[in-house]
């Protein structure tokens, strides 16, 4: 069946027509256009479609996109700044190695972003265990964890820069 | 030779002036030039291309692992709405791929593997595809399969291909040099042994894919997740030849890659079947994988049983050593088969030791075909040599480290095989390893350290009969840098040390040099993404192109100021002379182009390395240089499980020189822990053919926790052929890490695991075996025996 | 990925749930997390035409303690759980086990309690692609009559239950509410699963799980849960065990084992209690015993369902088994007044 939802994407209310059998992988990434949003393997293995929902961060490719409907989503092209700033955690992985081939990249930041808007203290057992869901094949996840590392050692006031705050719109 | 060791620690690296200060960008730490992108979803990889009515191709697989196809019926699939092509292997013309030329992209007649493609689907959209392809009907009479390769080498056993007559493929990998007979009557001490190791797949996190696309002029665009465009060009020119199209283009973009590690390294039926649906439908046709397929349908790296017997001395000195493998070739022939040319590199050159003997044979069977995997058989020869090394030691009652001392390559040794040996950091390696592991630290139970060492390819490696990359670069009116590299960045970051190797030339930026690497109408030739070569290769050709501008420009700038050149020195975007700056290289370039009879500022540059083809008894210099390592691991085994634990990590590896010490941190780390996979995990489980596991809960590459902090130790050795004197690091990462990890159990528990991977299941089997069954190990809680009923 | 069409519904309150439920049966689905039920969809294991969403009851989603009980409701996420601090002293065994479930912390954001619960059956000839499945006989579990995990074949389906959670909430003696339109009641958690392969839950069509009810602990009584992975996150369990062992301060007086990943149901292990029963609480003679036992009574339902070998998933059983008991009993020992410890 087909229906109209509404949510937060990335900052900004849309309303949009979708069928019940989508996934919200498919909606990012076949409708709005959100090719950030990876798809690996499909069945909630391999982590890089994850999305952040509601704060939480989730495989959307196991995720059905009419569950969305009243909730605030946000994706990697939502997570820089308007300006373009990119997130602390963004920043940390280009400058720390924590990208390689890119393609586990986008779930890997929002599953630490994720981490540290619950966390900002999380220890590098917190990050290895916030990152379990969230394969690569590149790194060895060194320098992944390092880049989280990163993030965590500043202060944790420019971590929760963006979004979120409209999350109850719905 | 100046050896400089340093450890990947941030302070010490930044302590160490004496090298961080000749240079502005190399050596340095600097972000990959497309990590924003990446960081921000920008990147576009195969999945999230798409053109105006481009169509969605999908591949019908074979039901059995051999089997006649009797009748395909295609008919309720050609009456789906929405479906535009439908095509099988009889209606198409004879294309063939692979190094033997022995795969259709669609099969007739027969399939040979779980893997044949049976039929192809074109249609709007993915899922009307997906539903087309499960209304073929194919009818199959099942014919006798094998899958053992030492099996299939019998004369009683079914044929592959029966025109081959043999399932022995004609590729005689046989050198012997000296005479290891007299060497094993010489020989103190002996060890004969034999090896295993299995399937193991590339599992890059971004599935393979490609786009197709005919102009009206019938030139073909082939937008496709490869590690050689050019050799894909030329694949996908001679596809063109078979349907008819003479003298017409073909033209490679390569969006990023979500990963390669060798499983690019040809084209593959996908690619062809795309090209035949385009070629059909008359438009643009995407494949892409799902992940089953990925697991199914792509090339793992090929299995291999090795028997080898090496002997020394009563000093120790390697005498001998002598090998003969079986590697599983699959179906089909890919690159796979060729591997055993790289294992001899490590087979008579890893080690001091004259007398060497090899041969392989690779043999047709009904599993999927093989094709090279991050080392290019160099992990599997090197699992056989580096355990056997272990048990030499014990047999000649040497220790171990010193055993490896005594028989280390040196600095302009040359190897039985010809290949000369320019800078070794081997010894330094072997110290590093030894050193910071403590080998000799009190034992704890159940815990035990092992080290391997390697060599492998460092200054490319003549396989192909051209190994040259080229490069063209153009400066625009302000500095600006266009490099256009036949180099492929698949995430190893290529383009950040080249833009780097051409910035540190040309006196500039990083972030002023741009690097074009993705598209074969635009950048020059180069034989591929392979054999750790891209750094050295494509470094040394930018570096030609860029000293030709640096020449021009210095000239230019020296008839500009009246400055001899030899005073002037380009940094920082400008020309300085006595440490002030005279002249930005903006100014100078606009001046010499708005000019009568200006000229802009290009130039190009073909570097091949002076590297050897082999002869015909496979010797010859294959690589300008090569690079070493050795790794050190400390394990912890549970003997009531038989799971292993990795305490400690050290790798050390001469690079030559770090361009990008970050860059070369991440080759290390990744390398290693997909090594560790490899030793302990990793496995494509094939039942009768069929893959068992192709999906990520069962095929088991390690997560963030079970990460290891491997220390990354880095032995400069700057040798004299390599861009500022680096060598290749793309694949030593993972080549010594299964024989280290061996060794060390053996080193904790006394038993040796001799076949890949190391489950734990096979620990507790080697344990039962060795206490005579009567026990399964100490319970690791209860510290008591437990029986085994 | 499109899935086949179905139809979505939202209700809004419990009841509207059931009602549903009721009307159409064994064609809907109850959706709660989602984490199993999707890719059982996208393999076509699953066809539901009609999916109950729990995503709006609130009632469903809450955790609270009464009456000495700790009750979790069904469509409590896993991260929840973990989150709810006083499980970390009062109940370690659950939080090994929720911890333990596939990849955190994502998985733990979505999956629930009931649906570690409910979870169908596994087999590594069953949970595949429909094209793999395809090139193969029908399996009992999917219609047909055949099953390629038992040598030999069976009329049988051999597949495992792979919760995670069960076994220690079993072994903990949790009790669970089932509600349809007209009724409602409360069982123990072991009641709800029939040891049947194809069918491994006793829930009838109209019924669903609302709410798990774990008994607090008691003085002198510990748990705890074992898992043997290969790797340390997304691995389901090679042989899984849940311990409850109750002690008077030296004695073992009262122990359950809860073996899981071995059979078509959790399998308690009867004989375990009788043999630790009077032996000083951590004798290690006894639990050897027990972890013989267990062995002995798992082998005989240890199938070729997962990639790892039967000969070593039995002896594994042993170990295991030794190991939550022996954490379990130590936990059992230092906790003899679980009321104010923490």
């Amino acid at each position: 069946m087909s229906r109209e939802i509404k949510l937060m994407l990335n900052g900004n209310q849309i309303f949009v027509a979708i069928e019940d059998n989508w996934t919200l992988l498919y909606l990012l990434r076949e409708k709005l256009g959100l090719t950030g949003v990876k798809e690996g393997c499909g069945q909630g293995e391999c982590g890089a479609c994850t999305v952040i929902v509601d704060g939480l961060a989730v495989n959307s490719c196991i995720y059905f996109a009419v569950e969305v409907d009243g909730k605030d989503v946000l994706t990697i092209e939502g997570l820089a700044a308007a300006d373009g700033t990119l997130h602390p955690l963004q920043k940390s992985f280009v400058e720390n190695g924590g990208i390689q081939c890119g393609f586990c990249t986008p779930g890997m930041i929002l599953s630490a972003k994720a981490l540290l808007d619950e966390n900002p203290q999380a220890t590098e057992a917190d990050i290895k265990q916030a990152l379990a869901g969230n394969l690569c094949r590149c790194t060895g996840y060194v320098q992944i964890v390092e880049s989280v590392e990163a993030v965590v050692d500043k202060s944790s006031e420019d971590i929760n820069v963006v979004v979120r705050e409209t999350g109850e719109s719905g | 030779m100046q050896t400089v060791l340093y450890v990947t620690d941030d302070q010490e690296r930044k302590g160490n002036k004496e090298i961080m200060e000749e240079f502005t960008v190399i050596g340095k730490r600097i972000s990959k030039v497309d990590a924003v992108d990446k960081a921000t979803g920008r990147a576009l990889y195969i999945q999230d291309f798409k053109l105006p009515g481009m169509l969605y191709g999908k591949i019908l697989y074979s039901k059995y692992p051999h089997a006649r196809i009797i009748r395909v019926n295609t008919e309720k699939a050609k009456a789906l709405p929405g479906v535009i092509t439908v095509l099988t292997g009889e209606d198409i013309p004879p294309v063939r791929l692979g190094v033997y030329k022995d795969n259709p992209p669609l099969k007739a007649g027969k399939v040979r593997s779980y893997r044949d493609e049976v039929a192809a689907v074109a249609a709007t959209d993915l899922e009307t595809a997906r539903e087309a392809i499960n209304l073929i009907e194919v009818t199959y009479e099942a014919v006798p399969a094998i899958f053992d390769p030492e099996e299939a080498l019998k004369p009683e056993a079914p044929l592959v291909h029966e025109n081959h007559k043999t399932n022995l493929l004609k590729m005689p990998w046989n050198l012997h040099y000296g005479d290891v007979e007299a060497a094993k009557i010489e020989a103190a001490f002996n060890v004969e042994e034999r090896f295993s190791t299995t399937w193991v797949t590339h599992c890059c996190m971004g599935t393979s894919g490609a786009i197709a696309d005919f102009d009206h002029a019938d030139n073909l665009t082939v937008y496709t997740n490869t590690q050689i465009p050019s050799l894909a060009q030329k694949d996908f020119q001679e596809t063109l030849k078979v349907l008819g199209f003479k003298d017409k283009r073909v033209r490679v973009i390569k969006p990023c890659i979500g990963g390669g590690f060798g499983s690019k390294l040809d084209t593959y039926a996908y690619e062809h079947v795309a090209i035949l649906l385009a070629w059909r439908s008359r438009r643009p046709v995407k494949i892409v994988f799902e992940r089953e397929e990925e697991f199914c349908a792509t090339s793992p790296r090929q299995p291999t049983v090795t028997y080898i017997s090496m002997g020394c001395d009563k000093e120790g000195k390697l005498l001998y050593r002598d090998m003969s493998m079986v590697l599983d070739n699959g179906a089909y022939t890919s690159w796979g088969a060729t591997t055993p040319s790289v294992m001899m590199m490590p087979i008579t050159s890893l080690y001091r030791v004259p007398n060497v003997r090899y041969n392989a044979k690779c043999v047709y069977t009904n599993n999927t075909y093989s094709q090279a995997m991050r080392g290019y058989g160099n992990p599997q020869a090197t699992f056989a040599i580096e355990s056997a090394m272990d048990m030499l030691a014990e047999a000649a009652g040497i220790d171990r480290v010193e055993f490896r001392r005594i028989n280390s390559n040196q600095p302009g040794d040359v190897t039985p095989q010809g290949l000369k040996i320019t800078t070794c950091g081997l010894p330094e390696c072997i110290e590093a390893v030894s050193r910071d592991l403590e080998f000799g630290r009190p034992r704890e139970k159940g815990v035990g350290v092992g080290l391997a060492s390697l060599i492998h390819v460092g200054g490319g490696a003549r396989i192909y009969k051209s190994d040259g990359c080229g490069t063209i670069i153009k400066m625009d009116d302000y500095g600006k840098v266009d490099v256009f590299t036949g180099a492929s960045d698949m995430g190893q970051g290529a383009d950040t040390i080249i833009a780097q190797i051409v910035a540190e030339e040309l006196g500039v930026k990083v972030e002023d040099v741009h690097v074009f690497h993705q598209d074969t109408d635009i950048c020059p030739w180069d034989v591929g993404a392979h054999a750790s070569r891209t750094t050295f290769v494509a470094g040394n050709s930018a570096l030609g192109a860029a000293r030709k501008i640096r020449h021009r420009l210095l000239n230019m700038a020296s008839e500009t100021t009246g400055i001899d050149e030899d005073k002037l020195t380009l940094k920082n975007r400008a020309f300085f002379a006595d440490g002030k700056q005279v002249l930005p290289i903006g100014k100078l370039l606009r001046g010499s182009h708005f000019k009568p009879r200006g000229e802009m500022m290009m130039a190009d540059n073909f570097y091949d390395p002076p590297n050897e083809n082999m002869g015909r008894d496979f010797s010859g210099n294959m690589s300008a240089t090569y690079s070493f390592g050795t790794h050190g691991v400390r394990v912890k085994v549970d003997e009531a499980t038989g799971k292993v634990e990795i305490l400690d990590y050290i790798a050390a590896h001469d690079v030559g020189r770090a361009i990008n010490p970050m860059l070369l941190d991440g080759q290390v780390h990744g390398g290693v822990l997909m090594g560790v996979g490899y030793a302990l995990t990793e496995q494509v489980i094939l039942e009768n053919g069929r893959n068992m596991n192709p999906d990520f809960r069962d095929y088991k590459i390690l997560t963030a926790m079970d990460a290891i902090h491997s220390k990354a130790v880095v032995i400069e050795t700057v040798d004299e052929q390599g861009p500022f004197g680096a060598k290749g690091i793309g694949e030593p990462g993972c080549v010594p890490t299964a024989p280290a990890i061996a060794n060390a159990i053996y080193d904790a528990i006394g038993v040796r695991i001799k076949d890949l991977p190391i489950t734990p299941e096979k620990v507790l089997a080697a344990i039962k075996k060795k206490n005579g069954a009567v026990s399964c190990g100490i319970d690791a809680f209860t510290q008591k025996e437990q029986p085994c009923e | 990925m499109r899935l086949p069409p179905f139809a979505y519904e939202r209700p809004r309150d419990l009841y509207e749930a059931l009602e549903l439920l009721n009307t159409f049966g064994k064609d809907c689905r109850v959706l709660a997390g989602g984490t199993d039920l999707l890719v059982r969809m996208k393999q076509g294991l699953a066809t539901p035409s009609r999916l109950i969403s729990l995503k709006d009851l609130p009632e469903l989603a809450t955790i609270n303690e009464s009456d000495g009980f700790l009750n979790i409701g069904t469509a409590v996420k896993l991260a929840d759980i973990l989150a709810y601090e006083p499980i970390q002293y009062r109940w370690p065994g659950l939080l090994e086990a929720v911890k333990s479930v596939g990849a955190p912390s994502i998985q733990h954001f979505s999956g629930t309690i009931g649906g570690n619960l409910c979870q169908d059956n596994r087999c590594q000839f069953y949970n595949q692609s429909k094209f793999f499945r395809q090139a193969r006989q029908t399996c009992n579990k999917a219609g047909g009559n055949t099953c390629f995990a038992w040598k030999g074949g069976s009329d049988k389906c051999h597949s495992i239950c792979q919760s995670d959670s069960a076994p220690i909430l079993i072994a903990m003696d949790a009790r669970i509410t089932i509600k349809s339109k007209n009724e409602s009641r409360t069982i123990p958690l072991e009641e709800l699963y029939s040891s049947v392969g194809e069918r491994p839950l006793t829930l009838a069509d109209d019924e669903m799980l609302t709410e798990i009810h774990v008994p607090g602990p008691v003085p002198g009584a510990g748990c705890a849960f074992e898992k043997l992975t290969y790797r340390s996150s997304i691995d389901y369990a090679v042989v899984s065990a849940g311990a409850y062992v109750q002690t008077d301060g030296s004695k073992t007086v009262n122990a359950r084992l809860i073996i899981g990943a071995v059979a078509r149901g959790p399998l308690a292990i009867a004989a375990v209690e009788k043999t630790l029963k009077d032996r000083t609480a951590g004798d290690e003679e006894a639990i050897d015993q027990a972890g013989r036992e267990a062995m002995n009574a798992a082998e005989a339902f240890i199938a070729n369902n997962i990639t790892q070998p039967v000969e070593y998933r039995t002896q594994m059983v042993s170990v295991i088994t030794k190991r939550a008991l022996s954490r379990a009993t130590k936990r059992a020992l230092s906790h003899t007044d679980v009321s104010e410890a923490k």
